[in-house]
């Protein structure tokens, strides 16, 4: 999954970021900020929808595993005939 | 033929809003004649529309209007009968709105189209639901933008909601003194350490600050990096972002507290035969003056409200001052799928006329007219708990609407002894032969019913 097409943008997003700022009174565009952070920003999004994803998964996996396992642990002889 | 651009649309240069005989239209000037076309043959306008995601739209044909406009097309939009803004919203209608406006980009996204600005203003309430109202700001995607509206979405809707969620803070006064809401640096210096320490808010919020300050702290490092690496986000990126704010926003709950009136309709001094007398009464006075739209003020969560629109009310505006009523409220609203709007209201300080040439945003009362009113329980919070003079509360309501019920309480009710126990009784002129006399100043009484054996009366008048 392609989040970030431009590794240089990053940097100069890491650069600003950690610049000395202290009280700030020029007037400047607030609105080109989004230009440059939002790369990390994305980034960050991605790697926890993509987190969020996976843990979805682990999840369903588990709520299907574990309710098979106490039908066998309390009636190891019962045949399944739970039909879906 | 009337024609007056409606006042808060001016900013973009590819079209703006008009009123004409009732009806609302949009011009697409030249500039984005093509950028229409491609919408039109997409038929991306067509498919938001039947997703009940952005109001009736279609495009008309009408060569004397489009030069009269100077336009390349004319739309025809549906009219929303009562505008409402975003510091007039209590917590789940901008929630709803946050929510909206995500799904609607979303959608677009999926169709290679994107939103061009984030303003809560683009939304409005039909019914008890959300719509997107500005069309123009529809774009065609161009893979790798990055999302514009960003900074607005984070100030017009997400910065308020947490405002309340985190803050226990109600936004509406800060909102409807900014206008465009609330400012990522004024929250995060407000904002308790643990909320700080979310990963979410440091992601969305406190790295987009500390760019903020650093470059205007430091103009020239801007120029050159923008120049030379100009940020390409992904489709997938960008949904990413979406996804996440989606799922944080619906996530989020203002802090219950016990409202004063939040539980009025549980534990009010009402005896349920006379909420049953009032039902009755506004039931009554719906039915017989066909009242089609209505004011209900003091809405709370909405018993009369409701009782209006069983009786034939088309559509009801309610008005309270109390969140938690309102929540209430706009919670049956949605569930019943009701034509009933309740907003937040501070009716000694309604929203008045703002914003650029003091018109963008208009008053309250120039949006707020409807065929009847009804003030229940309501005048008392006015004349007494606000001081205002008994004469000047009731010319006030009556000059809502036509006709109408307002309610007098008097003061051996037990809720006014209460509001005259902690203070001098200084309201010598309170009592019902004033407030009758007051009424008749400025509308005929139709009617007179006691309610109840301490003293309430309800009173319909006509102009």
């Amino acid at each position: 999954m392609k989040f970030l097409a431009n590794k240089r943008s990053v940097c100069a997003a890491l650069i600003l970021l950690f610049l000395p700022a202290s009280y700030a009174n020029a007037y400047l565009d607030p609105g080109s900020t989004s230009l440059i952070i939002q790369g990390i920003i994305a980034a960050i999004a991605s790697v926890a929808t993509i987190a969020s994803i996976y843990w979805q998964r682990l999840k369903s996996y588990l709520k299907k595993m574990s309710p098979l396992k106490k039908q066998e642990e309390l009636d190891p002889t019962e045949d399944d005939n739970q039909g879906s | 033929m009337d024609i007056s651009r409606i006042a808060g649309s001016y900013r973009d240069p590819g079209g703006n809003v008009y009123e004409i005989d009732n009806h609302i239209y949009r011009s697409v000037n030249s500039s984005n004649k093509e950028i229409y076309e491609t919408m039109r043959s997409d038929k991306i306008l067509e498919r938001c529309i039947a997703e009940e995601l952005i109001i009736e739209t279609r495009e008309i044909d009408d060569n004397s209007l489009s030069s009269k406009l100077g336009a390349a097309y004319i739309l025809q939009h549906e009219k929303i009968p009562y505008i409402s803004y975003p510091y007039e919203w209590s917590f789940d209608q901008l929630k709803s709105a946050a929510l909206h406006h995500i799904k609607l980009h979303k959608y677009l996204l999926g169709g290679e189209y994107t939103l061009s600005d984030a303003s809560a203003y683009n939304i409005q309430f039909r019914g008890s639901k959300p719509v997107f109202i500005d069309v123009l700001s529809i774009v065609p995607y161009k893979e790798g933008s990055v999302w514009i509206g960003y900074k607005q979405f984070c100030e017009q809707f997400l910065n308020p909601l947490l405002m309340s969620a985190y803050l226990s803070v109600h936004p509406n006064n800060w909102y409807r003194g900014s206008l465009e809401g609330v400012e990522t640096s004024d929250l995060l210096k407000l904002m308790p350490l643990r909320h700080k320490l979310n990963w979410r808010v440091f992601s969305f919020l406190t790295l987009y600050n500390m760019t903020s300050k650093s470059i205007a702290r430091n103009p020239e490092k801007l120029s050159d990096s923008a120049k030379e690496h100009s940020t390409k986000i992904s489709k997938q990126a960008l949904l990413s972002m979406l996804y996440q704010l989606e799922s944080w926003i619906g996530g989020l709950d203002p802090i219950r507290s016990k409202t004063t009136w939040g539980d009025y309709a549980e534990t009010n001094t009402y005896v349920q035969e006379e909420r049953e007398t009032k039902k009755q009464a506004v039931e009554y006075f719906t039915k017989n003056n066909k009242i089609e739209s209505l004011i209900d003020l003091g809405c709370n969560t909405g018993d009369y409200s409701i009782a209006a629109l069983s009786s034939g009310a088309k559509q009801v505006i309610g008005f309270d001052f109390d969140h938690e009523a309102l929540r209430k409220a706009y919670h049956r609203s949605l569930e019943n799928n009701l034509n009933f709007l309740p907003l937040w209201l501070d009716a000694s300080n309604p929203s008045p006329s703002q914003g650029w040439m003091e018109t963008e945003r208009a008053s309250f009362s120039s949006r707020f007219k409807a065929d009847g009113v009804v003030a229940l329980a309501f005048e008392h919070h006015l004349a007494i708990a606000k001081n205002i003079p008994l004469e000047y509360v009731i010319s006030w309501i009556i000059s809502l609407a036509p006709k109408g019920i307002i309610e007098f309480i008097p003061k051996s009710d037990s809720t006014l002894k209460i509001m005259l126990s902690t203070r001098e009784d200084i309201f010598h002129d309170y009592n019902i032969e004033h407030f009758e006399f007051c009424i008749r100043r400025y509308a005929n009484i139709i009617q007179k019913t006691e309610i109840s054996k301490d003293g309430r009366v309800l009173y319909e008048f006509q102009r």
